[in-house]
């Protein structure tokens, strides 16, 4: 985390990417950095982790007291948080780039424009890009954690700038610019054979009315195309020089391990920057110990000994239900230390591994996030590797 | 008032990690044994529905990967959609040829920007879905009677939804036009569509199952049921009295038995804790949605396969 000036926090869906994200900027801020915290995450999840009502498509800082609230004796950094707002972010990519309001103004109020800026999957991974790479270019920050959306739009999220500059190509754009013309010929049969098939069957497919519509929008952006090719060219390359890393999320479950080792690869096939696995919500083996398993099963046969052990005296058919909702919880802390063994085994490497365990209660403000800290960040490693060989 | 099972189409979305696809399969088995074809549809590049029944990938193309245990129940049939082979289908339909669909559609222009045009993917897979809806895959074959969507999590799902809507307002007239607002009319009806939202009894699933609902709602889905998953059993009952107190009393462990007795009890006092605190948020939900809510046990097993599909579709049955 020193030497990073972009975290970025992938995984499946609900394995706690957003609380890991927020837990990593939370110790930054502990350790003295400033760090903002983003998430493109329509569900407005990082708002409810770290108990804010409202995020815009500012940072927000975190009040140092309410760090210290949290547990964090003097905070060194400051933390502060952003939810991504994607249609101002584009909004604001517009205007930037447009070499007139009035031509602005004419993107801004174009049909198709207000479609793709609006929350679909792809623009919105395109304009987290987009903002982190502001956030990174403002100076402001040491270093930037982003959580990103679910694994299966992760090709999305990887092939964002890459899409987009293939969108803005010029040489591609030279085709559908003067739509007004285009349209013309389209009627007159203007052009060549080959070319009048393909808009043709564009326009059967599409309807012409939108097929005007995104001419209109391509030729708006003419004169801007080159900012924002060289534009998403850099956040390309920011994502793959060295000061940023990706963090691979995941829960023990069989299912988000198999995506786990999906994104893994795919990382590895984008030659993304990849620290390591968190492996969050893992149920604790509690007879880690030599010898715990053998005289648990000595105990559980006789289970009053539970009781007599810890010098109370209980009812015997209490006795066996303790009995029985331990062996449950070591029955998941099983399958969980097999699962993730299969996790380590595939996606073998020199990779951080940490193991966070589940908590009984919902991780939902920052004393909890700081607990998550304690097995994110621990020193001896003793307590949140226990358990995993 | 008529059964879910009536419907044609019901849709499953929620949090990531919720277990969308879990319910989506078990309420297909359930539906299957009431006599239904059900066809399962998921979307994008991982399969998960026919690995729950241990069967072969299904593909784009669809499969039967389940025979059913109950005798009299229907096959189900599984099918993965991908917006790149959902393109493909639907231009070569619309261009008639193969070959012209190489020329067009492996033109390098109309790649770039069927590519980067962001709603083309979405709108490929709901125009495929209605047609599902509409026509058999196989022309030889019936029709489904029910498809069983395993939607997207709450935020891109919506966005896939809105999709249609957007795209009436785009088009305006022409031949797409037609078709999107069969799309949207296929989602926006209550007697044909129901939108189901699985949440875990959990404050951030929770939360993002009420924002769901609300633009669900402001959008005009029509709602299905709730789903609540993995609810922790009530397992100590009446002694919960009794083992809060041991776990005062007790001292503090030393030595091997002692230890594994402390781990044997805080375990205990865990489950109490979080079923209490499963029990509380459900009475928010049942507070706050005015959806009927459907309970699914936790389910303590290494690996959701039939077995365990069987079981939940116990509960979803009464849909």
């Amino acid at each position: 985390m020193h030497a990073k000036k972009v975290i970025v926090c992938v995984g499946s869906g609900g394995v706690g990417k957003t609380t890991m994200s927020a837990a990593i900027a939370l110790k930054a801020a502990e350790v003295g950095k400033s760090v903002c915290v983003l998430t493109i995450d329509p569900a407005k999840r990082l708002a409810n982790a770290l108990g804010l009502t409202a995020l815009g498509n500012v940072e927000s800082r975190i009040a140092a007291e309410r760090l210290e609230q949290a547990g964090i004796v003097n905070p060194q950094g400051q933390l502060w948080a952003m939810m991504l707002d994607t249609k101002r972010t584009w909004d604001d990519l517009v205007s930037r780039y447009a070499p007139s309001p009035a031509q602005a103004r004419r993107i801004l109020d174009n049909h198709y424009y207000q479609q793709i800026s609006s929350a679909l999957a792809g623009s919105q991974e395109f304009m987290a890009m987009e903002k982190l790479y502001e956030l990174h270019e403002s100076g402001k920050y040491d270093l930037l954690v982003l959580d990103t959306p679910p694994t299966r739009h992760a090709l999305d999220f990887l092939d964002a700038p890459g899409k987009m500059m293939g969108f803005m190509d010029e040489g591609v754009l030279k085709l559908f610019l003067t739509p007004s013309r285009l349209a013309g010929r389209l009627g007159l049969g203007f052009l060549t054979s080959s070319s009048a098939w393909m808009f043709k069957a564009l326009e059967r497919l599409t309807g012409f009315e939108v097929l005007r519509d995104i001419s209109d929008f391509i030729s708006s952006f003419s004169g801007m195309h080159a900012g924002f090719r060289d534009r998403a060219q850099a956040v390309e390359a920011f994502l793959r020089a060295g000061g940023s890393t990706f963090a691979l999320v995941t829960s023990p479950n069989p299912l988000t391990v198999d995506e786990a080792i999906y994104f893994h690869r795919k990382l590895a096939e984008y030659r993304m920057p990849f620290s390591g696995f968190i492996v969050n919500r893992v149920h604790a083996d509690a007879l880690g110990e030599p010898g715990a398993t053998e005289a648990w099963q000595r105990m559980r046969v006789d289970p009053a000994q539970i009781f007599q052990a810890l010098g109370v005296t209980g009812s015997a058919p209490l006795a066996s239900r303790v009995t029985e909702s331990f062996d449950r919880f070591q029955a998941l802390a099983e399958m969980d230390a097999a699962q993730i063994e299969r996790l380590r085994q595939t996606c073998a490497g020199p990779h951080l591994w940490r193991v966070v365990p589940a908590f009984d209660v919902d991780v939902h403000d920052l004393s909890d996030l700081a607990r998550v800290n304690r097995y994110l960040f621990s020193e001896d490693r003793v307590g949140p590797e226990a358990g995993v060989p | 008032m008529p059964s879910l099972f009536d419907k044609r189409l019901l849709i499953f979305t929620g949090k990531g990690g919720a277990g969308k696809s879990t319910v989506a399969a078990a309420t297909a088995v359930a539906a299957a044994r009431c006599g239904k074809r059900v066809l399962i549809i998921e979307i994008g590049e991982q399969e998960r529905i026919p690995s729950i029944f241990a069967a072969a990938r299904a593909g784009y193309g669809g499969a039967r990967v389940y025979a059913g245990a109950a005798p009299g129940g229907q096959p189900i049939w599984s099918m993965c959609l991908t917006a790149r082979e959902t393109l493909h289908e639907f231009a070569v339909r619309s261009v008639k040829f193969e070959l012209l669909y190489e020329a067009i559609f492996e033109n390098r222009v109309v790649r770039y920007f069927t590519a980067a045009a962001p709603g083309l993917d979405e709108l490929t897979i709901m125009g495929k879905i209605e047609s599902l809806h509409r026509e058999a895959p196989d022309p030889r074959a019936p029709r489904f009677d029910l498809m069983v969507f395993d939607a997207p999590a709450t935020g891109h799902g919506l966005a896939l939804f809105k999709v249609p809507l957007m795209a009436m307002t785009m088009t305006r007239m022409g031949p797409l036009h037609a078709k999107v607002e069969r799309m949207w009319r296929l989602l926006a009806d209550p007697s044909r569509t129901a939108f189901n939202i699985v949440t875990l009894p959990e404050e951030m699933s929770v939360n993002e199952s009420i924002d769901l609902y609300k633009a669900m709602a402001e959008m005009g889905l029509p709602p299905g049921k709730l789903v609540v998953n993995g609810v922790y059993p009530d397992f100590f009952g009446a002694d919960r009295g009794e083992l809060l107190r041991l776990h005062e009393q007790a001292r503090p462990a030393g030595g091997l038995a002692a230890t594994i007795a402390r781990a044997a009890l805080d375990r205990a006092v865990s489950s109490v804790t979080r079923h209490d605190m499963q029990q509380s948020l459900i009475g928010t939900l049942a507070g706050t949605l005015p959806m009927e809510r459907i309970t699914l046990p936790f389910v303590f097993r290494p690996q959701i396969g039939p077995e365990e599909i069987e079981a939940l579709a116990d509960h979803l049955e009464p849909l």
